[in-house]
């Protein structure tokens, strides 16, 4: 699977097909033979930081706003078995808004999955994506409310805040779900890869991203795999 | 164009240069929109740059088609407009930072609009205080963002339209002053100052203000009170009077996306040198006043804000003092992502005067109906077409409909 934004050359169109054609070359049904692909990805480069606009128009000191943790990275088969397409669920997942950031900061699911988006915020948030496999506008809502999208197409999603131009966040859309987002050390683990060939490729904030070709053998219970994102 | 003025406008060009390219070379969201952020979070800097164009022209040489409804007090059209603006902070502790924000319209040198210290002396309490070139304290447009804050092109009558009267010249009485009306582009006066100038809006939004300001309380419920050198019509860096304005402001948010607010100011707008001019019995009438309310109610997809006020200028040759009101409404609605549609009705009023043969009001009343469509092509890139119509109870051209468009890009 390849991302538009990931990979600077193929458009949304061309990673669909990509999609497909992976899907049927690497064709193999999971097994119960099916490993475990784990490892760490360590982020090297200094983490940006997500700063106001410098507020010459207030009267006074904004207040603080939570720091935004970029040291996640998704991590990711870029082919998977074509019965993993078939395999995915809908599912539920969460994007707070909190202390003006959205928790997490990047979220990884499915396609056909919803997200609720929360506002646990004392003031309104007004979340929206322009591009992407599923652009939206969530509109002002307040403190306690939540609303929801429903992604049905691969590919990245930039999230917004349209009143605080300091919140950002990604959800990265797989068609499939041989993916798993990196733990606060920087330690992921995707299960029950069937035995085979694949690209493992690992994703960071600002297009980042580095791929690796690793094989699961029949007998082979873990493969170890560590990225250093620059 | 001259070959100065292209070079001044030569960095808004590049940055509209590279925001047009860069699509093709990565995700469009991917750009950069955020401020640029040094030294560890400490210096962050902001850009903003937007290019306005319109179907009207008003030209000194054609007065009998030139309306000059969009005319600011630094002689521009905010309908015809290339402007760029760089902001800046430097938060050199936890509790004190030093802002600024440099602007160039049309080419001309840049101008700093503000530069001010913000001290906050307790950490864990709402109270700031701010010195300098300050934003204002009075009413809300004007401390609205130049960038997405307006959704619309044209300004508010209020913040922009120039009326008849000067801060450096006076009538002899009403007769002179109704010679005058609906010509605040270029209002002349027997006393005072007798060089080519223009009059003042009720409140200006193109500068601001010199002094001190003190703010208290959270954003939910605000009080704010400043001293500044000039007045809402004519901020000063060196003041020419001896006269200091005072201006407050309260601010309650009794629920989320409600928002009242009520300002008062009061202060000498005539220059020291226009009085000398004056032979005066009795005390100096030359103060400005100042009462406004304000709302903005947003819920979905929905932004609606509104703005009452009322001005009293007093002019020493003249009683009673001349009063003026304006009020508008405006409303944006959000169609679909990144699309968005807006209007403004807008409406400015004079009070009457009395000459020895008539009575009319002081200056012509004056009504702005504005809409429009908004598309962000990114995040931070945002594209506007407005239609605007005026209408006047005087001057050589007392209707006017132009469209605009404008595209707007900033950090």
């Amino acid at each position: 699977m390849t991302f538009s934004a990931l990979c600077p050359l193929p458009s949304a169109l061309t990673a669909t097909a990509i999609i497909v054609l992976a899907s049927v070359l690497s064709a193999q049904a999971p097994s119960p033979g099916a490993g475990i692909i784990r490892g760490r990805v360590e982020v090297k480069r200094a983490a940006p930081r997500a700063e106001r606009r410098p507020a010459v128009n207030e009267l006074g000191m904004p207040g603080p706003h939570d720091p935004i943790d970029i040291t996640r990275s998704v991590v990711y088969l870029e082919t998977a078995p074509s019965a993993a397409f078939a395999d995915v669920e809908p599912a539920r997942a969460r994007m707070d808004q909190r202390n003006e950031t959205f928790v997490p900061h990047v979220l990884a699911i499915t396609v056909g999955t919803t997200v609720d988006f929360p506002n646990s915020d004392q003031t309104y948030h007004n979340v929206f994506s322009l591009r992407g496999p599923k652009p939206f506008d969530l509109g002002r809502y307040a403190a306690g409310r939540s609303r929801s999208v429903r992604f049905d197409r691969p590919g990245i999603v930039r999230v917004f805040c349209e009143i605080h131009s300091h919140m950002s966040a990604f959800i990265l859309v797989f068609s499939h779900r041989y993916f798993a987002v990196t733990g606060a050390d920087g330690r992921y683990q995707i299960g029950r890869v069937p035995p085979g060939r694949y690209t493992l490729v690992a994703w960071n904030e600002g297009a980042v991203r580095e791929s690796r070709p690793i094989v699961m053998l029949e007998d082979q219970s873990i493969v170890e795999a560590d990225f250093s994102v620059r | 164009m001259s070959i100065v003025r292209i070079r001044s406008l030569a960095p808004l060009l590049m940055v509209l240069g590279v925001s047009g390219l860069a699509p093709t070379r990565a995700n469009a969201q991917d750009l950069p929109s955020g401020p640029i952020s040094l030294a560890q979070g400490r210096v962050t800097l902001g850009l903003d740059a937007s290019v306005s164009l319109s179907t009207e022209k008003d030209d000194p040489a054609d007065p009998a088609h030139s309306g000059w409804f969009n005319y600011t007090d630094y002689e521009h059209s905010t309908m015809r407009m290339a402007r760029i603006g760089m902001t800046a902070s430097v938060r050199i502790t936890d509790g004190i930072s030093f802002l600024t924000e440099v602007r160039s319209e049309n080419g001309d040198k840049p101008q700093p609009y503000a530069m001010f210290v913000r001290v906050k002396p307790m950490k864990s309490r709402p109270f700031d205080i701010q010195a300098g070139r300050i934003p204002p304290v009075f009413g809300a447009f004007s401390r609205r963002r130049y960038t997405d804050g307006n959704p619309l092109i044209g300004y508010p009558l209020a913040y922009q339209y120039l009326t008849s009267l000067r801060s450096d010249a006076i009538p002899v009485d009403t007769d002179e002053l109704l010679r005058m009306r609906a010509r605040g582009w270029r209002p002349n006066y027997k006393l005072g100052a007798q060089t080519v100038g223009t009059g003042m809006p009720l409140i200006t939004a193109f500068r601001w203000d010199t002094g001190v300001q003190a703010r208290v309380g959270p954003e939910r419920l605000m009080a704010s009170v400043a001293v500044t050198n000039g007045t809402l019509s004519d901020p000063r860096t060196k003041d020419t009077n001896d006269g200091k304005q005072i201006a407050g402001r309260f601010q309650w948010q009794p629920a989320v996306g409600l928002t009242i607010g009520g300002s008062a100011a009061h202060g000498n707008y005539l220059a020291d040198a226009v009085l000398a001019s004056v032979s005066l019995t009795g005390p100096v009438r030359s103060m400005q006043r100042a009462f406004g309310a304000d709302g903005e109610y947003s819920r979905d997809h929905w932004l609606v804000r509104g703005e009452a006020l009322w001005n009293q200028w007093e002019v020493p040759t003249l009683q009673p003092a001349l009063n003026a009101s304006s009020f508008f409404v405006e409303g944006t609605y959000k169609i679909r992502p990144g699309f968005f549609v807006a209007a403004r009705i807008d409406t400015l009023r004079f009070e009457n005067v009395a000459t020895s043969t008539l009575t009319r009001t002081w200056d012509a009343p004056i009504t702005r109906f504005e809409t429009g469509v908004g598309f962000y092509i990114l995040r931070n890139l945002l594209a506007k077409s407005t239609y605007q119509y005026n209408t006047r109870d005087g001057g050589l051209v007392r209707q006017r409909h132009l469209v605009a468009v404008q595209l707007h890009f900033w950090l």
